[in-house]
């Protein structure tokens, strides 16, 4: 069944219960019998139904009023309807019940105002004076007996006297005949049925009137239902010591005059008690009629609750619906349960509901195919071994990928800096500062490309950058997308295989025809030595020793430069840096071109290096320190360590400087490439040795002339966590 | 029941209480003098009964009023609760006879009646009662200990309809004496 009609059981129960049981008061009110016996009751279960009406009522009110005050959907319409619904049930309920209470007014007072009354009363009267006459006659029958009572004399004999009573009670036809004295004292009696009735001793009142008149007759009904009359005669005194007389007779009342009169006084009696209690019959009636009202009424509005529930839950439905849409719930549905208007209101709102889903099921899978994308093209970059910076048009940096943190040694990751002004995240490494200076002015071209070197935590390194200009969309303006590469192992790999090939070729063009030289050489001196004269014998040998010499030191200068051009890979062993050092120039100590001082820097730690190669620098250094001092009378190298731990990172200095000539300008910019030499001996690779065993440290050499005199040249390696935490371990 | 009914007939605006008019009506019981003779008990009591005027004016308009005497046996069950053992009503019925132009008082169960021509001797006469046989038959001596208690009232019930139905919004209407303990 429709759980709607359903909802509307219990009303239709209790308006059943309800109607019945106003009917059946109706009905009882129109019977006496019916009304007796029920009428309390039926007030009693109207009462309940009516307590039960307001209390359902009431909560359906309150709850109206509570939606009213926090403003539900459909609470004010229903108000409406409801407040519409009380006053069309209640202006005709209200006027019915007026005529009614003005007709039953009018009407019943008209009933009573007949003239039954009248014609009782005249019965009555009639009944009473009917019984009046015999008992008249009654009493002078009594009057007789006590005259003759009288004449027996006071000294009768009580024998005497109930003999004589006897005989005057059957010829009067009285059912009692009691002669009493003082104080109702019994002096003789007869009765036609041999016991004497309590009830022939008269009652007070009688007595009383007794003694105003010298005679009483009264009618007595019995509690039996039948009618007694009672004949009191006051003898006449006889001698004075005689006592006060009373001669009481009980007569019987025809059995035609006790049914009639008790037929008349009962008529009597039920009429003047209809006619007393008219005005709490009106109550009754009005009672009835009040309830009936106030049931319609109390039923009037708790139907106006339900049909406006029934007519306004659509409407209910559909504003909740509404505002779950506009909140973004687009899969409102509301089940179509009526065939009207508001049915084909719903279910327009159904097909509206279910476009607008669809068109948002499509724009959420577009968002997410953008999202999956996007997301492919962060999975892309984020692997991508190049940096990638994408800066928008007023210079704010848009994206950044993993490789750009890492190549750039970002402190804090580039991608939490997005909409940051791209020049103001210098601050966050000395590879970035740098980085930024160098392209900052590029920022405005279009497309570039440029090789950038850069000193920071992890040493020198040189970055391949280019830019290209993005294109401009439509809501994210044009831009430059920068995309760059750590390349220093691409270039020492490159010019190491450039060295490696020269060397190569050297050691076969060069080196291989030296032997012959120096053999031929050796062997002219040994077959002509003998045969030439000493002159000629020892310039003979001068000259093959200058060959032999030159030979040896060609050898040695390819030898030199085979090794500064074959790869090595430095082989990386926790050392302490000033022993290493200390080592190496204690060696200079005797040396004849000037003083060495060693000043081993505070808290130098101990670092990863290739101790031997480290070594050849040091050598290679203050070897070249010493020759730039043979001018100098008082030269004197000194040697330096340091550890430096600051913004730009941290790192172990080597220095050595000189107070020798210094170096020439145009020395400068070339002093570490292979073959530069301003001095007349050597092969001009010291220098280029020591800038590469730096490099292959991941470390720098700087070169430059001191403010006061002399020179001096600083090897900066890089103090690297990664190599102490693994003990020893080789990790470059 | 009834007190809720009229509770609920409050909020009626019919509802109009007559309260002056029943100002002179009370029932009154005197001290209950009891004789128990072989376990049959005797009460005698005077009461002091007065009718307002709307309850005579009924009487005399042929409403007949009934008037019970109830006759309760409690058996004490914890310190002041009692549980009421047996129980009895004797009825007097008071009416008047407009033939005769007296009232009646008819003892209901025995059917004994007098007449009187004022409603004061007829009061009267209801209100002497003298030595009635109450709880006969009852086997009291079952009961170790027990309390006998009386009251006397007018029944409501035995009123017509649209005077029960008045008497129930009219506290005049509803006269009784208080429970009178029987001294054993």
């Amino acid at each position: 069944m429709n759980s709607r009609l359903l909802s509307l059981a219990p009303m239709v129960v209790l308006f059943l219960l309800t109607t019945a049981s106003l009917y059946f008061m109706a009905g009882a009110a129109q019977n006496q019998d019916r009304f007796e016996e029920r009428y309390l009751y039926l007030i009693y279960f109207n009462g309940v139904l009516l307590t039960l009406l307001l209390i359902i009522v009431t909560w359906r009110v309150f709850l109206l009023v509570r939606d009213l005050l926090r403003r539900k959907t459909g609470s004010r319409l229903t108000w409406r309807l409801v407040v519409s619904f009380i006053t069309v049930a209640l202006i005709p309920v209200l006027m019915v019940f007026w005529f009614s209470t003005r007709f039953l007014g009018g009407g019943i007072d008209n009933w009573f105002e007949m003239d039954l009354g009248q014609s009782l009363e005249d019965a009555m009267e009639l009944t009473r004076l009917s019984i009046d006459f015999q008992m008249r006659e009654q009493q002078l029958q009594v009057e007789d007996v006590a005259l003759a009572i009288n004449e027996l004399g006071d000294a009768a004999s009580d024998v005497l006297l109930s003999f004589n009573l006897e005989n005057y009670r059957r010829a009067v036809g009285a059912e009692e005949l009691t002669l009493l004295g003082r104080n109702s004292r019994i002096i003789a009696t007869s009765s036609e049925y041999g016991d004497l009735d309590i009830a022939t001793f008269p009652t007070e009142d009688v007595v009383l009137n007794l003694a105003q008149e010298n005679n009483y007759r009264g009618l007595e009904p019995q509690g039996d239902g039948s009618m007694k009359t009672r004949i009191l005669v006051r003898l006449p005194a006889y001698g004075r010591l005689s006592e006060p007389r009373v001669l009481v007779g009980m007569f019987p009342v025809s059995n035609r005059i006790t049914t009639l009169g008790n037929q008349v006084q009962e008529s009597h009696a039920q009429l003047n008690t209809l006619v007393y209690s008219r005005a709490q019959l009106m109550q009754i009636f009005i009672l009835t009629l009040s309830l009936v009202l106030l049931m319609s009424t109390l039923f009037a509005v708790w139907a106006a609750f339900a049909v406006s529930r029934q007519m306004l839950s659509p409407v209910a439905e559909l504003a909740d619906a509404t505002r779950a849409v506009a909140a973004g719930d687009y899969q409102q549905r509301i089940p179509v349960l009526q065939h009207d208007e508001l049915g084909f209101l719903v279910q327009s709102f159904n097909e509206m509901t279910s476009r607008v889903e669809q068109a948002q099921n499509s724009a959420e899978l577009s968002q997410r195919v953008i999202e999956d994308q996007r997301s492919y093209l962060q999975a892309v970059l984020s692997h991508l071994s190049s940096g990638v910076l994408t800066i928008d048009a007023a210079q704010n940096l848009r994206t950044a990928n993993d490789a750009a943190n890492n190549i750039l040694e970002s402190k804090s990751p580039l991608q939490k800096m997005v909409g940051r002004p791209f020049v103001s995240l210098r601050s966050n490494s000395l590879v970035l500062e740098s980085f930024i200076d160098q392209i900052e002015e590029r920022l405005q071209e279009r497309d570039w490309q440029v090789e950038i070197p850069l000193f920071g935590e992890s040493g020198r390194k040189v970055l391949l950058c280019r830019a290209i200009e993005i294109p401009e969309l439509e809501d994210q303006g044009s831009g430059t997308i920068i995309v760059f590469d750590d390349i220093t192992n691409m270039l020492t790999a490159q010019r190491d295989a450039a060295w490696g090939e020269v060397a190569r070729r050297l050691a076969h063009e060069i080196k291989n025809p030296l032997t012959p030289i120096q053999l031929s050489a050796e062997r002219m001196t040994h077959k002509l030595g003998g045969e030439l004269q000493p002159t000629q014998a020892k310039i003979l040998e001068q000259s093959t020793a200058v060959i032999v010499q030159q030979v040896e030191a060609m050898k040695q200068m390819v030898n030199e430069f085979r090794e500064y051009a074959s790869p090595q890979q430095p082989v990386l062993e926790l050392q302490d840096f000033n022993l290493l050092v200390k080592s190496v120039a204690d060696l200079y100590q005797d040396y004849d071109s000037g003083t060495i001082q060693f000043s081993p820097g505070k808290n130098v730690p101990m670092i990863f290096v290739d101790p031997g190669r480290i070594r050849q620098v040091l050598h290679n250094l203050i070897k070249n320190a010493f020759e730039a001092l043979s001018e100098t009378s008082d030269g004197a190298v000194r040697v330096t360590t340091r550890y430096v731990e600051n913004d730009q990172g941290r790192y172990v200095e080597l220095a050595v400087l000189d107070n020798g000539t210094g170096i020439d300008d145009d020395m400068q910019e070339k002093l570490f490439d292979p073959y530069v030499t301003s001095k007349h001996k050597g092969t001009g690779l010291g220098l280029a040795i020591v800038k590469k065993i730096a490099e292959e440290h991941s470390g720098i050499v700087v070169a430059r002339n001191r403010p006061t005199r002399g020179a001096e040249i600083l090897v900066r390696l890089p103090y690297r966590k990664a190599f102490h935490r693994e003990d020893g371990v080789n990790n470059t | 029941m009834k007190y809720w009914f009229a509770m609920l007939l409050l909020i009626s605006p019919l509802y109009a209480e007559t309260e002056a008019s029943q100002a002179s009506a009370y029932i009154r019981m005197g001290d209950i003098n009891s004789t128990n003779v072989d376990g049959v008990y005797q009460l005698s009591t005077r009461l002091d009964i007065s009718l307002s005027e709307e309850m005579q004016d009924a009487l005399r308009n042929g409403v007949r009023q009934v008037y019970l005497l109830e006759v309760q046996v409690r058996v004490p069950r914890f310190q002041l609760y009692y549980t009421e053992a047996a129980s009895e009503k004797h009825r007097y019925e008071l009416r008047f006879h407009t033939l005769s132009r007296k009232y009646l008082v008819n003892y209901l169960r025995t059917k004994t009646q007098r007449s009187f021509y004022t409603l004061s001797a007829a009061l009267e006469y209801m209100g002497n009662i003298e030595s009635l046989t109450v709880l006969k038959g009852r086997q009291l001596s079952d009961f170790d200990n027990f309390q006998i208690r009386a009251k006397f009232m007018l029944d409501i019930d035995e009123l017509p309809l649209p005077l029960q139905i008045h008497s129930l919004m009219n506290r005049g209407w509803r006269i009784s004496s208080k429970w009178k303990v029987i001294e054993l």
